[in-house]
């Protein structure tokens, strides 16, 4: 239909119609966001509230909320323990991660995309609580019960499937005239992944690192049934312990502590994103 | 001394298809020899070979003296351009063509000495610094052959080094190359599909089909004295006239006509069935009647520039013929066509081999 057949009160009746079907819709998206924004701005607003509560509120503005972390005698030590396990965790499954993503990629083997499939899927489903019971005594019969080295396996056990997965998909996209270019210069499968695999899929990696750094940041099951050490313990697991001598979840540490926790992984990706950029790099027409 | 001898190489693959077929070559030390054959021929994998990218199923290859048939590609003192150049994207042009030194363990001075000096010779002075990403088709080509020469390899590989260059910077290219290669005196193979690129790059080409090798020769060779109707009708930017004829008592009958024949290799019966072949740009044509011509009427005429291409009908028979653009006939003309019986081929219709002319 034209507008030159359109009379006038048919174009007003279409006119209100999409007015309320907006307005509708920017109701339901206001809806939406303040739901998905309450915790958020919970998080930045109750650490500088002398007296939070579980609902948003302007705050009566202090800092001695902070106080109250330094007093904690396990608090700062658990933000180490949380790196200590983060970069394990990284480390482990990074370089993990490349070397079986890379060989699955160039290796033929039959039933290779059955069993990452395989993998991806079994990971996904048995993971963290199913497996809370065998992992324990697994841990515990290799004598790494209380060790956050027992921590850093277990985690990355889990993540590894995916992360395989998706490097996988990365170091496809390299073209294997690079890699045969350097094997003609004499470069070994090791130089080659080094020199020019890696660098290439570089944007997959640091994509996977970061990923298995928020994973394993926030991970909480893993560590508390493996760790009972108070010193060991990361700080997910610590904010647990959270009370107040009259057995009330003490708000006013858990809101402190819950942003302190959160700000390295903030901290993280924007730096990696700086450094590394989530950008590819294309060859030419092959 | 780098010479290459192939001895009855096979490439079989799991699925049992050929694709390299039994194939045998010899490349002099310092030759320019050139890999021709339409796609999936087998030439790229008959390089592939050499360099040592695909195993060799059976036959063997020898490097100079060296049986280089089981060896490693990076012991074989070979260096390959790849079609798509494979410069790595994440490092600068000095780093990549410095990078096969850096396998090596070459220090890093004396690898950026090295890097600078191809670069120079390679017109790529200014170019150091730069990103793959931010180098035009023709520098990269560049770059990838002054990697491929920093290394002094024995043998040089280009797999269609000029496929990925527009038509007018691939002639500047083609010179280009042939330089280099004279100056260095480096072995040098290389594939193409452009049998034009061939003719005007190689000392001696190799033509294939199917896995196997047609014919080797000089571009003279393969131009004049073609082995068979494949290699004839694959040469020549024009593809030659092949019509089928009888040969009888030293004449050939074709088109309706009777034309002289030429000397032949292989004794044949009076009525034979021939193919009888003539490159378009030896063809001649009258508007008056002339002995041992044909006569077809013109229903094509295309312009060329300096040439004209014209194709004309005798019967059902089509002939084509590149005459100079100014003496070219008139469209819907009746003429007579002729050519020289030194440029006459004469092969089998049955097995498409050359029996007759040819240099």
């Amino acid at each position: 239909m034209t507008m030159a057949t359109r009379t006038p009160s048919r174009t007003t009746s279409r006119t209100a119609t999409r007015f309320v079907g907006r307005l509708g819709f920017v109701v339901f998206i206001t809806v939406v966001s303040v739901f998905f924004a309450l915790p958020m701005v919970w998080l930045v607003v109750a650490p500088f509230d002398a007296n939070p509560t579980m609902s948003v509120k302007w705050p009566d503005w202090t800092l001695n909320n902070f106080h109250r972390i330094l007093e904690n005698p396990y608090a700062f030590g658990s933000i180490v323990n949380s790196l200590i396990i983060s970069v394990g965790v990284v480390a482990l499954t990074v370089i993990l991660a490349t070397l079986a993503a890379y060989a699955l990629s160039r290796v033929r083997i039959p039933g290779r995309d059955a069993l990452l499939y395989g993998l991806l899927l079994l990971s996904s489903i048995v993971t963290g609580t199913a497996a809370m019971v065998p992992t324990f005594q697994l841990i515990s019969a290799l004598g790494l019960i209380n060790t956050q080295l027992g921590v850093v396996l277990v985690m990355s056990g889990g993540l590894l499937p995916t992360v395989v997965f998706i490097l996988k998909d990365f170091m496809d996209s390299v073209p294997k005239s690079y890699e045969e270019s350097a094997r003609l210069y004499g470069a070994t499968p090791f130089q080659i992944l080094r020199d020019v695999v890696v660098p290439v899929a570089r944007p997959g990696i640091a994509f996977v690192a970061v990923w298995s750094v928020v994973q394993a940041w926030s991970n909480f099951l893993v560590p508390f049934i493996l760790l009972r050490d108070p010193t060991l313990q990361p700080a997910g697991v610590l904010m647990y312990t959270f009370y107040t001598e009259a057995g009330q979840a003490d708000l006013r540490l858990i809101a402190a502590f819950s942003l302190v926790y959160t700000l390295p992984v903030v901290v993280i990706y924007f730096l990696v994103n700086r450094k590394f950029g989530f950008r590819f790099y294309g060859g030419i027409k092959s | 001394m780098s010479d290459i001898t192939i001895r009855q190489l096979v490439k079989q693959y799991p699925n049992g298809v050929r694709g390299v077929d039994g194939v045998d070559v010899d490349v002099a030390d310092g030759e320019f020899f050139a890999l021709l054959g339409p796609s999936g021929c087998g030439k790229t994998t008959l390089l592939r070979s050499i360099a040592g990218l695909e195993s060799v199923t059976e036959g063997t290859l020898h490097i100079g003296v060296t049986d280089m048939t089981h060896v490693e590609p990076g012991d074989r003192g070979v260096a390959m351009v790849f079609q798509d150049y494979a410069l790595f994207p994440h490092m600068d042009v000095s780093d990549n063509i410095a990078y096969p030194l850096r396998v090596r363990r070459v220090p890093k001075e004396e690898r950026r000495a090295t890097a600078a000096r191809t670069a120079e010779g390679l017109s790529l002075g200014g170019l150091l610094d730069r990103r793959p990403g931010q180098l035009s088709g023709g520098q990269q080509q560049r770059v990838a052959l002054a990697r491929a020469i920093a290394t002094r390899p024995d043998v040089l590989l280009l797999d269609e080094p000029l496929s990925n260059l527009d038509a007018r910077l691939r002639l500047e290219a083609r010179g280009f190359l042939k330089e280099l290669q004279r100056d260095l005196g480096v072995t040098t193979l290389f594939v193409t599909h452009d049998q034009a690129e061939a003719m005007a790059l190689a000392d001696r080409i190799a033509v294939m089909k199917d896995g196997r090798i047609q014919q080797i020769g000089t571009p003279r060779e393969v131009f004049h004295s073609p082995r068979n109707t494949f290699v004839a009708s694959f040469i020549g930017s024009h593809p030659m006239n092949l019509l089928p004829g009888r040969a009888s008592g030293g004449r050939v009958e074709v088109l309706g006509a009777s034309l002289p024949g030429p000397r032949l290799t292989v004794d044949v019966p009076d009525g034979h069935e021939v193919v009888w072949g003539v490159r378009p740009e030896f063809i001649t044509w009258s508007g008056t009647a002339t002995p041992d011509s044909v006569l077809a009427e013109v229903s094509l005429v295309e312009n060329l520039g300096a040439t004209a291409l014209v194709l004309a009908k005798a019967g059902d028979a089509r002939l084509q013929c590149v005459v100079s653009e100014e003496s070219a006939p008139e469209v819907g003309q009746q003429a007579w066509f002729a050519c020289p019986v030194e440029k006459t081929l004469l092969f089998d219709a049955v097995t498409t081999d050359r029996i007759g002319g040819g240099e």
